[in-house]
């Protein structure tokens, strides 16, 4: 072995480290909540400010939803908060506005309305906490079943839905990374230790893909719960006397496909079907 | 002084009746078992008329008929003659078309005593049963069969093919009297026939032996029993202890149990140990309890006893058919050329009635769960000394005769005086002979407490009224524990067992909106790219890094572990010159692939002007390698200016640090 092979391990290694090195913090610079809420409009002062005993929102840029919202003006702040929805440009101020309007519909006494409401949050954030216990209680008050049925498939799925597109992003190639590190130990160093860390590298690599797979297969399109207590009965066609096909139970999520008049077609499980618009949310 | 248990000549039973195994003492046995050789052809061995030879004797006989045959002028036949006995015989069809024959093998059978029924078709090719034979009183196992022979006789070269279908069933009397069989119907070369024309006759009458040599008895059963009250059934059966036995068997037409009848584990049997008995002609024996010789009358028996536990679940009578004990005696051993001898007894038990009585509804409380019989109860306490929050163990033990497995035990929760105990489970332990039942309790308030007496309510079939069982109360000192007075309070309950309100209510809203731009991140495609990427460019980047070799050969890995075996070698050589120079001459092999002498005595200047001869890569610069060149010196100087046992030990100009300095100055390259 030379000194061009022996330059050529430590510039490998040496690389590999350092695109560890850097994509880790600037993946956790960018992701982090914390940093980006700090960024232009909220000090870090008036933050610990709020922490130490003064009202929580009492210095905090109230938007006029919330305000109303305060007073109790329920159906005023939902309006307004719709009207903030449209405007809204980022995910973050969207999963805010509709956690805000699932909340509003809670208090209105629509719980299946306001489970609409937190799954369109979720869209946006999936591991907000505070959206989950919502979501969680609004679906028991609708008399909806848990959203997470507990079995491997369910907790499966829960994990790769867990991530927004840009954290599954950033995911999948720190996966790369880390397959690089073992590509770089298996050419190296070689044997068993170095099949070790190739293997190793391809299985970590696969469970950091999966998130950006599960949002890459994803079919685009308008997403829409199933707000009707009673469930909607799936037609073949759009007209009331058309042959049922059995019931969409509620607070199931189908993809919205066409509309006409009343109706929407939508795909769930067994194919497209046609149901009535009114017992849709849409969680766009 | 215990007997031991019968012994059978296992041998000449296997070739009587097939294998048999026999229990040690206290094993319960899961296959073989006692069989009479009519129950043997029952299940599944059944033999056509005539046909009891030994094997060997068969054998010989088809070989004397293949030796005839090829003789020549021969009626040969392949099948044992057909049996004399009573038969009735139709010509069935047409003049010279196939004949049909339905016979019994015994016209008089004793009670439970197979009556075996042949019907044997001639001259045909086909034949099925259409419908089997029948007779009041009696039932007639499946018809098996048809087995088929053929022979062929040749008489002066003219040749003869007669062919015979022989169908089986067999039916077991379990009463004396006369029975009249149906016609056979069958389908005949496409011909539906009927035989015989006149009904078969079987007599069925006792045997007369049975009663003198054979113990076939039956506990007494109460006339009545209640619904839910286990009764036992236990038979004793036995043979004279002068006889040598080689099978025995049961005919209990009411083992199979009817609707309503739960059978229940018995108590523990005989001491003796237990062995397997055939009842109905089952594959798999049942155990029954070997008892030892027991004198009745003066009378000598070999005794055993099969004893089970029943519950009536609906009221109704119960009736149980007549019994049947068939006792095979061995006459004379079977040999490899004849088949045992036997004789066979039956001994009968009367059919005999139960009536099962529904509770009465008249005084039954509300809080009975079902328990039946007279019950003691017992209870106990794992401790009586304990903390507020402290799990305490209630064990309530009932035990007595009842259906003590199957009645639900009281819900504390539910019982007046337990309102100052928390009840956290439950453990059911269930037992033919008792009821185990341990309560978990908590105790909630502090103080001396009393544990309150358990009830439990019995319909006593004895007095055939419902009473109330308590347990004794029993006295319990809870001390206080600070925090402890109410250990639930967190998990929804309050000590004075009302339920806490339970709040839940949604997280506030977030009325801060939210500012800046979302979090970016790769795309996709970028990602999947970054992949690809990675998965094109590894196998050239790899190819590229072992260009030199595989890192992981034995050389490389040598190489790689020089210099630490190096620093070892030196720490161990101390100031010994001469070990010093093979931990050199190791080190510098290892890293160049060479062996050790190599570098003994070999001129650095030199090997380094071949190598750049060579155009090797990593050859040291003349200055690099001139340390080692110093170090080598100083080294050989130090080893030849004495002998090898007297080295100038503690005198030698260069150290280990100086060492590893020069070699790690070099290391990078060739060396």
């Amino acid at each position: 072995m030379n000194t061009r092979t022996r330059s050529w391990r430590l510039g490998l290694v040496a690389a590999a480290l350092a695109l560890c090195g850097v994509v880790a913090p600037a993946r956790a610079l960018a992701a982090s909540p914390a940093v980006a809420r700090a960024a232009p409009t909220s000090p870090p002062a008036s933050a610990s400010a709020q922490a130490v005993g003064a009202p929580l929102d009492e210095g905090a840029p109230l938007d006029e939803g919330a305000a109303l919202f305060r007073k109790g003006e329920f159906a005023a702040a939902d309006q307004a908060w719709r009207v903030a929805l449209e405007a809204a440009s980022t995910a973050r101020e969207r999963a805010r506005i509709t956690f805000n309007l699932g909340n509003t519909a809670y208090r209105r006494g629509a719980p299946l309305e306001a489970v609409g409401w937190y799954t369109a949050s979720l869209e946006y954030d999936p591991r907000a906490s505070a959206t989950l216990k919502n979501l969680a209680l609004a679906r028991a008050d609708a008399g909806l079943g848990p959203r997470d049925s507990g079995s491997l498939t369910s907790a499966l799925a829960r994990a790769v839905s867990a991530f927004t597109p840009a954290e599954a992003g950033w995911l999948a190639l720190f996966g790369v990374v880390l397959l690089a590190a073992g590509c770089v130990i298996e050419a190296v160093f070689g044997g068993a230790r170095g099949r070790l860390a190739l293997a190793v590298g391809f299985l970590l690599a696969g469970i950091a893909f999966g998130p950006l797979v599960h949002h890459a297969t994803r079919l685009e399109g308008e997403r829409a719960l199933v707000a009707d207590t009673k469930g909607l009965t799936k037609r073949a066609e759009p007209r009331g006397d058309a042959k049922g096909l059995g019931e969409l139970a509620p607070g199931e999520i189908v993809l919205v496909r066409d509309h006409y008049l009343d109706w929407t077609r939508v795909r769930a499980k067994g194919g497209e079907f046609w149901v009535l618009s009114a017992g849709l949310f849409s969680l766009r | 002084m215990q007997r031991p248990m019968p012994r059978f000549d296992s041998s000449q039973r296997a070739r009587a009746t097939g294998p048999v195994t026999l229990h040690a003492p206290g094993r319960p046995r899961t296959a073989g078992g006692l069989r009479t050789p009519a129950a043997q052809r029952r299940a599944g061995h059944q033999r056509s008329p005539g046909a009891r030879v030994s094997p060997l004797v068969r054998a010989c006989a088809w070989l004397a008929a293949a030796l005839g045959l090829l003789a020549g002028g021969t009626a040969v036949s392949a099948a044992p003659a057909t049996p004399l006995g009573p038969s009735a015989a139709l010509q069935g069809g047409r003049t010279g078309s196939p004949t049909v024959k339905v016979f019994l093998r015994n016209a008089t059978v004793r009670v439970g005593e197979a009556a075996q029924l042949f019907v044997e078709v001639d001259g045909a090719d086909r034949a099925e049963i259409l419908s089997p034979p029948t007779a009041k009183g009696l039932s007639f196992e499946p018809v098996s069969g048809p087995s088929r022979r053929e022979s062929y006789v040749i008489t002066n070269g003219r040749q003869q093919r007669s062919v015979r279908l022989t169908f089986s069933t067999a039916a077991r009397p379990t009463a004396k009297g006369t029975y009249e069989i149906s016609p056979v119907r069958l389908r005949v070369d496409g011909r539906e026939v009927s035989a015989p024309a006149e009904p078969l006759v079987l007599r069925v009458v006792e045997d007369l032996d049975a009663s003198s040599m054979l113990l076939f008895t039956r506990e007494e059963l109460p006339k009545s029993i209640f619904e839910g009250e286990p009764y036992d059934i236990e038979l004793r059966f036995g043979w004279d202890a002068t006889l040598r036995a080689a099978s025995v068997e049961l005919s209990l037409p009411w083992w199979n149990l009817p609707d309503g009848v739960l059978e229940v584990k018995a108590p523990v049997g005989s001491a003796r140990g237990q062995q397997g008995i055939f009842i109905n002609r089952a594959r798999t024996p049942e155990p029954a309890d070997y008892l030892g010789q027991l004198t009745v009358n003066g009378q000598t028996f070999e005794a055993m006893r099969l004893r089970r536990r029943y519950i009536a679940t609906r009221p109704g009578k119960l009736t149980f058919g007549q019994s049947v004990f068939e006792f095979s005696q061995l006459l004379r051993p079977g040999s490899v050329f004849e088949a045992a001898t036997t004789r066979e007894f039956y001994g009968t038990l009367p059919a005999f009635e139960l009536e099962v009585r529904p509770i009465p509804e008249e005084g039954r409380p509300f809080e009975w769960t079902g328990a039946v019989g007279r019950f003691t109860a017992d209870r106990s306490l794992d401790r009586r000394d304990v903390d507020v929050g402290d799990t305490i163990k209630l064990q309530v033990v009932w035990s007595g005769q009842g259906n003590l497995e199957f009645f639900e035990p009281p819900d504390l929760t539910r019982v007046a005086g337990f309102e100052g105990f928390r009840v956290l489970g439950v453990d059911d332990d269930r037992d033919p002979d008792r009821r185990r039942v341990v309560y978990d309790l908590v105790p909630l308030r502090a103080g001396d407490q009393t544990v309150p007496a358990v009830p439990l309510h019995v319909f006593d079939t004895h007095d055939e009224r419902f009473v109330r069982i308590d347990t004794e109360p029993l006295t319990l000192r809870v001390r206080k524990v600070d925090g402890a007075d109410d250990p639930f309070a967190n998990l929804g309950a309050k000590a004075d067992g009302s339920e806490p309100e339970v709040v839940l209510d949604i997280v506030d809203i977030d009325p801060t909106p939210k500012q800046g731009p979302d979090p970016a991140g790769p795309s996709a495609p970028l990602a999947f790219g970054a992949l690809g990427a990675l998965l094109v460019v590894w196998p050239f980047a790899r190819r590229a890094v072992r260009r030199g070799g595989d890192p992981a050969s034995a050389s490389a890995r040598r190489r790689r572990t020089a210099r630490r075996g190096l620093a070892r070698a030196l720490q161990a050589a101390g100031t010994d010159p001469w070990r010093m120079s093979e931990a050199l001459a190791e080190y510098l092999a290892a890293r160049t692939g060479e062996p050790p002498a190599a570098w003994v005595g070999r001129d650095l200047r030199e090997w380094r002007a071949t190598a750049e001869r060579r155009g090797a890569a990593g050859v040291p610069t003349e200055a690099a390698l001139q340390g080692l060149v110093e170090v080598v010196r100083e080294l050989d100087r130090a080893r030849f200016a004495a002998d090898r046992e007297r080295p100038l030990a503690g005198q030698v100009a260069v150290d280990r640090g100086r060492v590893l300095e020069v070699v790690d100055a070099l290391r990078g390259g060739l060396l």
